[in-house]
């Protein structure tokens, strides 16, 4: 039965599941912003090459991109863990309350 | 010159593995910050024609050596030749009366000061979010 509340089919072992992830997902994002900018400059070829250069060093990671997915991942972390929260909240009370 | 990067690889493991999104913002940011001094030292020297090692400013660049925990952050000179002048009654004019000035160019240091900018702003925006994160989690 205990099983059954906190086993890996639950819905509590599934929202935790759901809470790793998205944690994993902004460490990535995280981890590709802090990456973004390799040297502080964009002009280490010839003049001809610059415009390109320019663009390449930031088309590598792609910022809109990245701010996105981190609002989606933030927004989904809050209702996993608002869920979660709730989870718990009924398995208290059923622990707790005799009827 | 090369300093490391990723300092937050030294703080225990529990702490680590809860900061970690913080302290890889948290270096980024650092990153973008020194690449904001060195590209305000060029802008800052990009006149100056006479330095204590003799002739003109080099400028400076700023790049990430390496990825990851053992990154570092080297600073070097652009080999590039500084563009010239006519101006004989410059001191620092040559025989011919040309002067050498600084190969900094403000316009394009003016763009990559826009671009660390930008990444810095990210940065803080992943930082707020992983700090808004970890404060949801402790209200489980």
């Amino acid at each position: 039965m205990i099983k059954g509340l906190f086993g890996a089919g639950s819905l509590s072992s599934m929202l935790r599941g759901g809470l790793e992830e998205t944690t994993a997902t902004h460490r990535t994002i995280a981890a590709r912003v802090s990456g973004a900018l390799a040297s502080s400059t964009s002009t280490d070829f010839a003049s001809a090459l610059d415009a390109q250069t320019s663009q390449q060093r930031l088309s590598e990671v792609d910022l809109e991109r990245e701010m996105v997915a981190l609002a989606d991942t933030q927004l989904r972390f809050e209702a996993d863990a608002k869920l979660l929260t709730e989870a718990y909240s009924r398995l208290r009370t059923a622990i707790r309350d005799r009827g | 010159m090369a300093e490391p990067i990723g300092r937050f690889t030294q703080w225990p493991r529990p702490v680590r593995q809860l900061m970690r999104p913080l302290g890889m913002s948290a270096d980024g940011m650092a990153v973008q910050q020194r690449f904001l001094e060195v590209i305000s030292r060029n802008l800052a020297n990009a006149e100056v024609t006479r330095t204590a090692e003799g002739g003109p400013f080099k400028r400076q660049v700023a790049s990430l050596q390496g990825g990851g925990e053992g990154a570092r952050l080297e600073v070097s000179q652009d080999p590039r030749p500084g563009r010239m002048q006519y101006d004989p009654s410059h001191p620092d004019a040559n025989t011919d009366g040309f002067v050498e000035y600084p190969n900094v160019d403000v316009n394009r240091e003016l763009v990559d000061l826009m671009l660390a900018r930008r990444v810095h702003e990210a940065n803080v925006s992943v930082f707020q979010a992983a700090k808004s994160m970890l404060r949801r989690a402790l209200e489980i």
